[in-house]
Protein backbone atom coordinates (compact mmCIF):
# COMPACT_ATOMS: atom_id res chain seq x y z
CA UNK A 1 0.00 0.00 0.00
CA UNK A 2 1.34 3.34 -0.96
CA UNK A 3 1.42 6.34 1.58
CA UNK A 4 -0.97 8.59 -0.13
CA UNK A 5 -3.43 5.88 -0.19
CA UNK A 6 -2.75 5.16 3.27
CA UNK A 7 -3.51 8.26 4.62
CA UNK A 8 -6.42 9.16 2.91
CA UNK A 9 -8.22 5.61 5.41
CA UNK A 10 -6.09 6.60 8.32
CA UNK A 11 -8.97 8.79 9.23
CA UNK A 12 -11.60 6.08 9.17
CA UNK A 13 -8.86 3.36 10.37
CA UNK A 14 -8.32 5.13 13.53
CA UNK A 15 -12.09 5.45 14.29
CA UNK A 16 -12.48 1.90 13.49
CA UNK A 17 -14.72 2.30 10.52
CA UNK A 18 -13.30 -0.44 8.42
CA UNK A 19 -14.03 -3.79 7.62
CA UNK A 20 -11.00 -6.18 8.49
CA UNK A 21 -10.37 -6.65 4.78
CA UNK A 22 -9.53 -2.54 4.36
CA UNK A 23 -7.79 -2.41 7.86
CA UNK A 24 -5.24 -5.48 7.39
CA UNK A 25 -3.57 -3.51 4.60
CA UNK A 26 -3.49 -0.43 6.18
CA UNK A 27 -1.66 -2.12 9.81
CA UNK A 28 0.69 -4.02 7.78
CA UNK A 29 1.95 -0.93 6.49
CA UNK A 30 1.88 1.04 9.53
CA UNK A 31 4.50 -1.61 10.65
CA UNK A 32 6.56 -0.71 7.54
CA UNK A 33 6.07 3.15 7.34
CA UNK A 34 7.63 5.60 9.81
CA UNK A 35 5.84 8.53 8.25
CA UNK A 36 2.35 7.26 8.29
CA UNK A 37 2.82 6.11 11.72
CA UNK A 38 3.70 9.84 12.83
CA UNK A 39 0.42 10.79 11.13
CA UNK A 40 -1.71 8.06 12.87
CA UNK A 41 0.11 9.34 16.00
CA UNK A 42 -0.73 12.93 15.77
CA UNK A 43 -4.28 12.36 15.12
CA UNK A 44 -4.44 10.34 18.03
CA UNK A 45 -2.92 13.08 19.53
CA UNK A 46 -4.91 15.65 18.84
CA UNK A 47 -8.26 13.19 20.00
CA UNK A 48 -6.33 13.23 23.24
CA UNK A 49 -6.76 17.20 23.63
CA UNK A 50 -10.26 17.05 22.43
CA UNK A 51 -10.99 14.11 24.91
CA UNK A 52 -9.89 16.87 27.69
CA UNK A 53 -12.85 19.20 27.34
CA UNK A 54 -14.64 19.19 30.81
CA UNK A 55 -18.22 21.27 30.31
CA UNK A 56 -19.57 22.84 33.51
CA UNK A 57 -22.24 20.62 35.05
CA UNK A 58 -25.56 21.71 35.06
CA UNK A 59 -27.18 23.34 38.75
CA UNK A 60 -28.76 21.27 40.37
CA UNK A 61 -32.16 22.81 39.70
CA UNK A 62 -31.42 23.16 36.47
CA UNK A 63 -34.91 21.01 35.82
CA UNK A 64 -36.82 23.41 38.03
CA UNK A 65 -35.21 26.48 35.77
CA UNK A 66 -36.30 25.03 32.70
CA UNK A 67 -40.08 24.14 33.95
CA UNK A 68 -40.43 27.84 35.76
CA UNK A 69 -39.14 29.22 32.13
CA UNK A 70 -41.77 27.08 30.46
CA UNK A 71 -45.02 28.89 32.86
CA UNK A 72 -47.22 25.97 33.55
CA UNK A 73 -46.84 22.79 32.04
CA UNK A 74 -50.10 21.68 31.36
CA UNK A 75 -50.77 21.58 28.01
CA UNK A 76 -54.82 22.62 28.86
CA UNK A 77 -52.49 25.90 29.54
CA UNK A 78 -50.37 25.87 26.21
CA UNK A 79 -52.37 28.35 24.18
CA UNK A 80 -52.17 31.11 26.56
CA UNK A 81 -48.54 30.82 27.62
CA UNK A 82 -47.18 30.20 24.25
CA UNK A 83 -49.70 32.96 22.38
CA UNK A 84 -51.79 31.96 19.54
CA UNK A 85 -50.18 30.12 16.26
CA UNK A 86 -51.33 28.32 13.65
CA UNK A 87 -52.46 24.88 14.61
CA UNK A 88 -50.67 21.80 13.60
CA UNK A 89 -52.61 19.44 11.73
CA UNK A 90 -51.46 15.49 12.60
CA UNK A 91 -51.73 14.23 8.73
CA UNK A 92 -52.73 17.10 7.12
CA UNK A 93 -50.30 19.83 5.49
CA UNK A 94 -51.60 23.47 5.04
CA UNK A 95 -51.85 23.31 1.33
CA UNK A 96 -53.84 20.38 1.36
CA UNK A 97 -56.01 21.79 4.49
CA UNK A 98 -57.02 24.79 2.65
CA UNK A 99 -57.74 22.99 -0.76
CA UNK A 100 -60.30 20.75 1.37
CA UNK A 101 -61.54 23.62 2.93
CA UNK A 102 -61.97 24.84 -0.25
CA UNK A 103 -64.07 21.48 -1.54
CA UNK A 104 -66.18 22.09 1.67
CA UNK A 105 -67.00 25.37 0.87
CA UNK A 106 -67.77 25.00 -2.61
CA UNK A 107 -69.95 22.05 -1.56
CA UNK A 108 -71.95 24.16 0.29
CA UNK A 109 -72.68 27.00 -1.98
CA UNK A 110 -73.76 24.52 -4.68
CA UNK A 111 -76.09 22.60 -1.81
CA UNK A 112 -77.66 25.43 -1.05
CA UNK A 113 -77.61 26.82 -5.56
CA UNK A 114 -79.50 23.62 -6.08
CA UNK A 115 -82.19 23.40 -3.15
CA UNK A 116 -85.95 22.31 -3.86
CA UNK A 117 -87.96 26.43 -3.82
CA UNK A 118 -89.58 26.26 -0.35
CA UNK A 119 -93.16 26.29 -0.82
CA UNK A 120 -94.63 29.65 0.42
CA UNK A 121 -97.15 29.21 3.17
CA UNK A 122 -99.27 31.90 4.59
CA UNK A 123 -102.16 32.15 7.11
CA UNK A 124 -103.70 34.76 5.12
CA UNK A 125 -107.10 33.39 3.61
CA UNK A 126 -108.21 35.65 0.33
CA UNK A 127 -111.45 34.63 -1.27
CA UNK A 128 -111.47 33.96 -5.19
CA UNK A 129 -113.79 37.16 -5.35
CA UNK A 130 -111.83 39.61 -3.24
CA UNK A 131 -109.38 38.15 -5.58
CA UNK A 132 -111.22 39.18 -8.60
CA UNK A 133 -112.18 42.94 -7.31
CA UNK A 134 -108.40 43.36 -6.71
CA UNK A 135 -107.66 42.87 -10.56
CA UNK A 136 -110.49 45.13 -11.00
CA UNK A 137 -108.84 47.90 -10.08
CA UNK A 138 -105.32 46.78 -11.12
CA UNK A 139 -107.46 47.15 -14.62
CA UNK A 140 -108.95 50.13 -13.80
CA UNK A 141 -105.54 51.72 -12.66
CA UNK A 142 -104.06 50.74 -16.07
CA UNK A 143 -106.55 51.29 -18.02
CA UNK A 144 -109.18 53.00 -16.88
CA UNK A 145 -112.60 52.38 -15.97
CA UNK A 146 -114.29 49.35 -17.76
CA UNK B 1 5.16 -1.52 15.93
CA UNK B 2 2.11 -2.24 15.81
CA UNK B 3 -0.18 0.75 16.36
CA UNK B 4 -3.98 -0.54 17.19
CA UNK B 5 -6.74 2.47 16.47
CA UNK B 6 -7.73 4.53 19.30
CA UNK B 7 -10.63 2.40 20.97
CA UNK B 8 -11.48 4.55 23.36
CA UNK B 9 -15.36 5.48 23.46
CA UNK B 10 -15.36 8.50 26.08
CA UNK B 11 -18.91 9.13 26.49
CA UNK B 12 -22.37 7.14 25.25
CA UNK B 13 -25.76 9.10 24.98
CA UNK B 14 -28.07 6.80 27.20
CA UNK B 15 -30.97 5.77 25.62
CA UNK B 16 -32.54 2.77 25.06
CA UNK B 17 -35.35 2.24 22.66
CA UNK B 18 -38.61 1.08 24.61
CA UNK B 19 -37.97 3.56 27.31
CA UNK B 20 -37.48 5.86 25.22
CA UNK B 21 -41.16 5.87 23.33
CA UNK B 22 -42.72 5.53 26.58
CA UNK B 23 -40.63 8.46 27.66
CA UNK B 24 -42.35 10.16 24.38
CA UNK B 25 -45.80 9.46 24.79
CA UNK B 26 -45.54 11.08 28.60
CA UNK B 27 -43.63 13.98 26.62
CA UNK B 28 -46.41 14.54 24.34
CA UNK B 29 -49.21 14.15 27.00
CA UNK B 30 -47.57 17.24 28.84
CA UNK B 31 -46.21 15.04 32.04
CA UNK B 32 -44.31 17.07 34.02
CA UNK B 33 -42.33 13.93 35.44
CA UNK B 34 -40.82 13.14 31.85
CA UNK B 35 -39.87 16.39 31.04
CA UNK B 36 -38.25 16.41 34.00
CA UNK B 37 -36.94 12.82 33.44
CA UNK B 38 -36.07 13.91 30.15
CA UNK B 39 -34.04 16.46 31.17
CA UNK B 40 -31.99 14.76 33.84
CA UNK B 41 -31.11 12.36 31.36
CA UNK B 42 -29.76 14.53 28.44
CA UNK B 43 -28.75 17.51 30.05
CA UNK B 44 -25.25 16.75 30.62
CA UNK B 45 -25.02 15.73 27.09
CA UNK B 46 -26.21 19.20 26.04
CA UNK B 47 -24.32 21.31 28.05
CA UNK B 48 -20.96 19.49 26.59
CA UNK B 49 -21.97 19.80 22.89
CA UNK B 50 -22.79 23.34 23.69
CA UNK B 51 -19.50 23.84 25.84
CA UNK B 52 -17.23 22.14 23.10
CA UNK B 53 -19.29 24.22 20.06
CA UNK B 54 -19.28 27.58 21.56
CA UNK B 55 -16.19 27.14 24.28
CA UNK B 56 -18.95 30.09 26.47
CA UNK B 57 -18.78 29.00 29.78
CA UNK B 58 -20.87 32.12 30.38
CA UNK B 59 -24.03 31.86 29.04
CA UNK B 60 -24.16 27.88 28.85
CA UNK B 61 -26.89 27.85 31.12
CA UNK B 62 -29.39 30.28 28.85
CA UNK B 63 -28.48 27.98 26.00
CA UNK B 64 -29.12 24.66 27.38
CA UNK B 65 -32.36 25.83 29.23
CA UNK B 66 -33.38 27.52 25.24
CA UNK B 67 -32.72 23.79 23.73
CA UNK B 68 -35.30 22.00 26.27
CA UNK B 69 -38.02 24.71 25.73
CA UNK B 70 -37.53 24.32 22.14
CA UNK B 71 -37.52 20.68 22.24
CA UNK B 72 -40.59 20.50 24.61
CA UNK B 73 -42.77 22.82 22.80
CA UNK B 74 -42.15 20.76 19.51
CA UNK B 75 -42.68 17.53 20.99
CA UNK B 76 -46.11 17.13 19.46
CA UNK B 77 -44.26 17.21 15.90
CA UNK B 78 -41.91 14.35 16.15
CA UNK B 79 -42.91 11.34 14.08
CA UNK B 80 -40.09 8.92 16.11
CA UNK B 81 -38.84 8.73 12.67
CA UNK B 82 -35.47 8.89 14.02
CA UNK B 83 -33.99 8.88 17.68
CA UNK B 84 -34.97 11.60 20.22
CA UNK B 85 -31.44 12.34 21.06
CA UNK B 86 -30.93 13.06 17.21
CA UNK B 87 -33.99 15.87 17.63
CA UNK B 88 -32.11 17.10 20.54
CA UNK B 89 -28.69 16.87 18.79
CA UNK B 90 -29.61 18.92 16.08
CA UNK B 91 -31.46 21.54 18.87
CA UNK B 92 -28.14 21.82 20.27
CA UNK B 93 -25.89 22.29 17.52
CA UNK B 94 -28.62 24.76 15.95
CA UNK B 95 -29.02 26.89 19.09
CA UNK B 96 -25.55 26.72 19.20
CA UNK B 97 -25.16 28.37 15.67
CA UNK B 98 -27.70 30.86 16.54
CA UNK B 99 -26.09 31.91 19.63
CA UNK B 100 -22.79 32.52 18.16
CA UNK B 101 -24.50 34.47 15.44
CA UNK B 102 -26.00 36.61 17.87
CA UNK B 103 -22.98 37.57 19.77
CA UNK B 104 -21.31 37.51 15.87
CA UNK B 105 -18.33 35.81 17.38
CA UNK B 106 -16.43 32.36 16.60
CA UNK B 107 -13.60 32.51 18.98
CA UNK B 108 -13.77 30.83 22.34
CA UNK B 109 -13.69 32.55 25.80
CA UNK B 110 -10.35 31.13 26.92
CA UNK B 111 -7.76 31.25 24.69
CA UNK B 112 -4.72 29.34 24.68
CA UNK B 113 -2.61 32.43 24.94
CA UNK B 114 -4.61 33.68 28.04
CA UNK B 115 -4.06 30.47 29.33
CA UNK B 116 -0.56 29.81 29.23
CA UNK B 117 0.05 33.71 30.44
CA UNK B 118 -1.38 32.36 34.19
CA UNK B 119 1.57 31.02 36.41
CA UNK B 120 -0.46 28.47 37.91
CA UNK B 121 -1.68 27.16 34.25
CA UNK B 122 -2.19 23.62 35.16
CA UNK B 123 -1.45 20.99 32.16
CA UNK B 124 -5.12 20.46 32.51
CA UNK B 125 -6.17 23.79 31.85
CA UNK B 126 -4.05 23.76 28.92
CA UNK B 127 -4.98 21.17 27.30
CA UNK B 128 -8.74 22.06 27.34
CA UNK B 129 -7.85 25.56 26.23
CA UNK B 130 -6.11 23.94 23.25
CA UNK B 131 -9.23 21.91 22.58
CA UNK B 132 -11.43 24.80 22.87
CA UNK B 133 -9.10 26.97 20.58
CA UNK B 134 -9.00 23.68 17.84
CA UNK B 135 -12.55 23.45 17.55
CA UNK B 136 -12.90 26.96 17.41
CA UNK B 137 -10.45 26.50 14.54
CA UNK B 138 -12.78 24.83 12.78
CA UNK B 139 -15.83 26.24 10.56
CA UNK B 140 -19.25 25.14 12.18
CA UNK B 141 -20.21 22.11 9.97
CA UNK B 142 -16.68 20.41 10.31
CA UNK B 143 -16.87 21.47 14.22
CA UNK B 144 -20.45 19.91 14.42
CA UNK B 145 -19.05 16.32 12.97
CA UNK B 146 -15.76 16.26 14.63
CA UNK B 147 -17.69 17.07 18.17
CA UNK B 148 -20.39 13.94 17.36
CA UNK B 149 -16.90 11.88 16.42
CA UNK B 150 -14.61 13.06 19.44
CA UNK B 151 -16.66 14.30 22.05
CA UNK B 152 -19.89 12.30 21.99
CA UNK B 153 -17.96 9.00 20.62
CA UNK B 154 -20.60 8.66 17.82
CA UNK B 155 -20.02 6.23 14.98
CA UNK B 156 -20.12 7.33 11.31
CA UNK B 157 -23.44 6.26 10.63
CA UNK B 158 -25.04 7.72 14.07
CA UNK B 159 -23.34 11.09 12.82
CA UNK B 160 -24.81 10.44 9.24
CA UNK B 161 -28.51 10.28 11.29
CA UNK B 162 -28.17 12.62 13.25
CA UNK B 163 -26.73 15.61 11.08
CA UNK B 164 -28.61 14.47 8.03
CA UNK B 165 -25.85 14.29 5.69
CA UNK B 166 -24.59 11.11 3.65
CA UNK B 167 -21.87 9.07 5.17
CA UNK B 168 -19.42 9.70 2.62
CA UNK B 169 -19.50 12.96 3.58
CA UNK B 170 -18.80 12.58 6.95
CA UNK B 171 -15.51 10.99 6.03
CA UNK B 172 -14.92 13.31 4.14
CA UNK B 173 -15.46 16.24 6.75
CA UNK B 174 -13.89 14.10 9.68
CA UNK B 175 -10.65 13.95 7.48
CA UNK B 176 -10.27 17.17 6.61
CA UNK B 177 -11.79 18.54 10.25
CA UNK B 178 -8.60 16.44 11.61
CA UNK B 179 -6.00 17.73 8.44
CA UNK B 180 -7.21 21.42 9.37
CA UNK B 181 -6.61 20.62 13.31
CA UNK B 182 -3.53 18.94 12.85
CA UNK B 183 -2.36 22.44 10.80
CA UNK B 184 -3.55 24.44 13.39
CA UNK B 185 -1.75 22.69 16.16
CA UNK B 186 1.67 23.04 14.58
CA UNK B 187 0.90 26.15 13.50
CA UNK B 188 0.46 26.70 17.35
CA UNK B 189 3.25 24.63 18.60
CA UNK B 190 0.75 22.42 20.49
Amino acid sequence: MECKKCRSLLSEYKDMELDETASAPIRRHLESCQLCRAELKAMNGISGILASIKAPSPPSDFENRVIRAMGKLSPRFSFFREGWRMPTLPHLSYPRFAAAALLIAAGIFYAGKFRAPKEYHSDIVISDAELNEFDREIMNIFYGEI
Amino acid sequence: MLIPPDVTKPRQLASNGVEEAKLIERLKRGDEDAYREFMALYKDTVYRVIYSFSGMASDIDDIAQEVFIAVFRKIHKFRGSSSLSTWLYRATINKCKDYLRKRRTNTVELTDSIISGRPDASETLLNEARAKALLASLPEKLRSVVILREIEALSYNEIAEKLKIPLGRVKIMIFRARQKMKEEAQRNGM
